[in-house]
């Protein structure tokens, strides 16, 4: 039984740290640039699709199941987000933020239709299975290959995590952290800050494209209903949790959010009758929700610190 | 078919422009995307449903599938979801404004309140669809080739008697103009005494009322579930931007405008893809002229 | 002299807080006063305005209005207890007619008041009495002045402010509307400006002040600052050619 439980927390270990990639990708976009991505899951699945598109193996059903190797699934993947991140801060960045914050949901919106209905790509609402998971040969029980992916997931957070720390320290990284601050660098510098803040947004996006990736790849199959909107607002959750700004409260954050949501779906599936499922599922969901709308209301800033009110110009 | 699909478009397109009123007029006058307006169409469309669960939908008068029972229903959901609007707007929105938060809080706020309504909504009534009234219509073959359903004429009439009234209202009463100055300018607005919280709390209730109605010609046609209202937050959003923030014929015309691109689009792309269509209109407009068709910036 | 009708006493304010522009600035107008505010770009003469309006926050010092503590209140109160406020820019509805942003101006008026009052704007200013129902973009720049200023006498303020009410204007109208400002200061109404027109304002006002890097510099009578050799050749030189 233990090690059931303990193969649980690896999973469960592995997910948070998928989660927590997604989220250090946000804190780039939002806690360091000060871009409000609201279709987290859009480009989460564009990453994850990709992969599965590219390396799942070949099924005449399919258009694509290409049995890729995975290194070219996981890269393409980061491409394929980083295009679509690209287009979509090009036409918005130099707008309003709330404008970016509809067009990048109406992106996950539009990835998500896609999922659901080009079947012969996507496997629609079937999704795609036989992704090959790496090295699943070597690590031939399910324990044993769940550990050796939480070692590599670890791995990989690790290298984005100082990577991170490493750019924002840059002179690239400097620059942005000038813009984010003071609304006048932002302006003297014109069109530069411009380019400064897509490419920030870019390289968060890369970031959730990588965890899709990696999630299918550890999971083996891909369907349309672990990239619901919901999941956007999960992973804002985790860092206003964390703290916004903060690498390491990112990651804490996924840890903490994503622990609250598991031990609250697991209590409300204990205390209500399965015929009520649903209702139970929006139970948990109002709960956190209501939550976090409190944090947001009792913090005196709300999602962002004293920065900001620096940073915004005043006198529009 | 294409006249079917011309028609069909200007129904929809009715419904989102009733819908796209408050968000214009929000993200104009308080600079933010309101992210939760959506579930405000989806309120509306339940509290009338509990109305016609109680009053029952009444028997159906000429060639409609309801009574006066139902538009009675669509009035009593349009005060109760203005006042929902009010309410939500008072906990949560005016603290944060007056805690000085990034109006971009004020877009997540938006989300979580919205996740929130939406499975209130889903804890009350559960995922099922309903129905206001099992009526069955006869079509009516109005010119060759387009067929049109008496209920779909009486919720364009309406539409079009409620848009008339509200251009009326936002003209000539003081409230109205009040409304329009601070669209235009809110400083302006208030050195001439105009309070900023009331005109907000007035933007609020009436894009509440009319998200309802809208919600409720959803509803009827032809089925009410819990996603209605988020099934047409982009559409809304487009609607209001390609339009113009901030002005009624903008919202209309673009509400029109996304109707039609969705319904004539369905002539050769899948249905599945109907949502895209706003998205893509969306980004054209932010491409080509982000302020909108009825812009008239200072 | 008349009682005092505004006092403001070292005002800090800015766009942002915690960066003031105005350092502990200080004005005063009296009843029927007509004063101006001079001084380099940048001095925060328009901050310290919109400040008294009500429109930025102020982070210390003390602002009333007969008698009345307005430094916490929200601009419509300040309107409300008797001030009205000209912006520089922004300072009329393109979107409405000249009739609508009048009605707009008479907010807080009663229907008949309101009525009674726009009447008494068309004969003051004739010119919008031809273009009432046109829409405010389609004034020239002497007649949106005289717009915003009719705006702004709709409530019957004791005082009014005007933030460079002659910039970008013609000659003629530059005089026209020193001759409105004028007109009602004789009328009973106070008048606060700021003015890079410098040498011609003072000329109409009472008291001036001059303002630099947020705080006061001088202040008198105004033809003793236009007689002071300081002011002059700091402040008044340079607006003698763009004037």
């Amino acid at each position: 039984m233990t090690i059931g439980i303990f193969s649980y927390l690896v999973f469960f270990l592995c997910i948070v740290l998928v989660l927590g990639l997604i989220t250090l990708g946000l804190n780039l976009q939002w806690g360091f640039t000060g871009l409000f991505n609201a279709g987290i899951a859009g480009f989460y699945a564009i990453g994850a699709y990709t992969h599965a598109i590219l390396t799942a193996a070949p099924n005449p059903l399919y258009l694509g199941n290409l049995g890729l190797p995975w290194i070219v699934g996981v890269l393409a993947a980061m491409a394929a987000t980083a295009l679509a991140a690209w287009l979509i801060g090009l036409v918005t960045i130099r707008l309003r933020g709330d404008y970016l914050a509809i067009a990048s949901f109406g992106i996950a919106v539009s990835i998500q239709l896609v999922t659901l209905n080009w079947e012969a790509l996507t496997g629609g609402s079937q999704g795609l299975t036989r992704i090959p998971k790496p090295l699943s040969s070597v690590f031939d029980t399910p324990l044993a290959y769940n550990l050796w992916y939480l070692a590599l997931m670890v791995t990989v957070v690790a290298l984005a995590y100082f990577a991170l720390e490493r750019i924002l320290r840059s002179p690239w990284g400097r620059v942005l952290r000038a813009i984010r601050e003071d609304e006048q660098a932002a302006v003297a510098l014109g069109k530069s800050a411009l380019r400064f803040r897509l490419e920030a947004f870019v390289l968060g996006a890369m970031l959730m494209g990588l965890a899709g990736a990696l999630y299918v790849s550890f999971i083996g199959f891909v369907s349309p209903f672990d990239f619901l909107p919901i999941l956007t607002f999960q992973v804002w959750a985790m860092l206003i949790v964390g703290g916004s700004g903060n690498n390491r409260g990112a990651l804490l954050g996924a840890l903490v959010v994503w622990s609250i949501w598991a031990a609250s779906g697991a209590l409300v599936s204990k205390l209500v009758p399965p015929s009520h499922a649903a209702q139970g599922a929006a139970i948990q969901v109002i709960l956190i929700g209501l939550v976090l709308v409190l944090m947001l209301l009792l913090r005196p800033r709300g999602l962002i610190g004293e920065r900001a009110v620096v940073s915004r110009h005043a006198g529009d | 078919m294409i006249a079917q699909a011309l028609f069909d478009g200007i129904l929809t397109g009715a419904i989102i422009a009733l819908g796209a009123i408050g968000v214009s007029f929000t993200l104009q006058i308080m600079r933010f995307a309101n992210f939760a307006h959506s579930e405000l169409l989806t309120w509306g469309a339940y509290l009338a449903l509990v109305f016609v669960a109680f009053a029952g939908p009444g028997t159906p008068t000429g060639p409609l599938s309801f009574g006066w029972q139902l538009v009675a229903a669509a009035g009593f959901a349009a005060v109760l979801t203005g006042l929902l609007a009010w309410a939500v707007d008072a906990v949560v929105f005016r603290r944060l404004r007056k805690g000085g938060a990034h109006p971009l809080t004020m877009v997540f706020a938006a989300f979580g309140a919205a996740l929130v309504l939406r499975h209130v909504v889903v804890l009350i009534w559960g995922h099922e669809s309903r129905y206001y009234t099992r009526e069955l219509q006869m079509a009516y073959e109005i010119v060759p080739g387009v067929r049109v359903l008496p209920d779909q004429i009486f919720i364009l009439a309406l539409a079009v008697l409620v848009v008339i009234a509200l251009h009326l209202f936002l003209t000539y009463s003081r409230t109205g103009m009040a409304m329009r100055a601070m669209a235009e300018s809110p400083p302006l607005a208030q050195i001439c005494g105009i309070e900023v919280d009331a005109v907000i709390r007035t933007t609020w209730i009436l894009g509440g009322a009319l998200a309802a109605l809208a919600g409720v010609f959803t509803g009827l046609t032809p089925q009410l579930h819990p996603e209605i209202g988020f099934n047409l937050l982009l559409a809304l959003f487009a609607a209001a931007i390609l339009g113009g923030t901030g002005s009624l014929p903008g919202a209309v015309v673009g509400g029109l405008l996304v109707g039609i691109a969705e319904n004539v689009s369905l002539l050769w792309i899948s249905p599945g893809y109907k949502q895209a269509m706003p998205f893509l209109l969306l980004l054209a407009v932010l491409l080509v002229r982000p302020q909108g068709i009825f812009a008239e910036k200072k | 002299m008349s009682e005092t009708l505004l006092a403001a006493e070292g005002v800090v304010a800015g766009y942002v807080r915690g960066l003031p522009i105005v350092h502990g600035a200080s004005v005063s107008v009296a009843r029927r006063e007509i004063v101006t505010v001079i001084g380099p770009n940048g001095a925060g003469k328009s901050t310290l305005l919109k400040a008294i309006a009500g429109l930025l926050h102020i982070e210390s010092g003390r602002i009333s209005l007969s008698g009345r503590e307005i430094g916490a209140l929200a601009p419509h109160q300040i309107v409300r207890a008797g001030a009205g406020y000209v912006p520089q820019t922004g300072n009329v509805f393109t979107t409405l007619s000249i009739q609508e942003n009048l009605k707009v101006g008479g907010h807080l008026l009663t229907a008949g008041d309101r009525s009674a009052r726009l009447e008494r704007a068309y004969i003051q200013f004739p010119v919008l009495a031809e273009k009432r129902r046109d829409r405010a973009r389609t004034l020239s720049g002497g007649q949106r002045q005289m717009l915003a200023i009719a705006r702004a006498l709709m409530t019957d303020p004791v005082l009014l402010m005007l933030d460079e009410p002659t910039a970008g204007l013609a000659p003629k109208a530059v005089d026209e509307v020193f001759r409105q400002l004028r007109t009602l200061a004789e009328g009973g109404v106070a008048v606060l400006m700021v003015e890079q027109n410098a040498a011609a304002a003072l000329r109409i006002s009472d008291r001036g002040y001059v303002l630099a890097e947020g705080r006061n510099r001088f202040e008198g009578r105004a033809d003793e600052l236009l007689g002071d050799p300081r002011v002059n050749e700091a402040f008044l030189g340079k607006t003698r050619k763009t004037a």
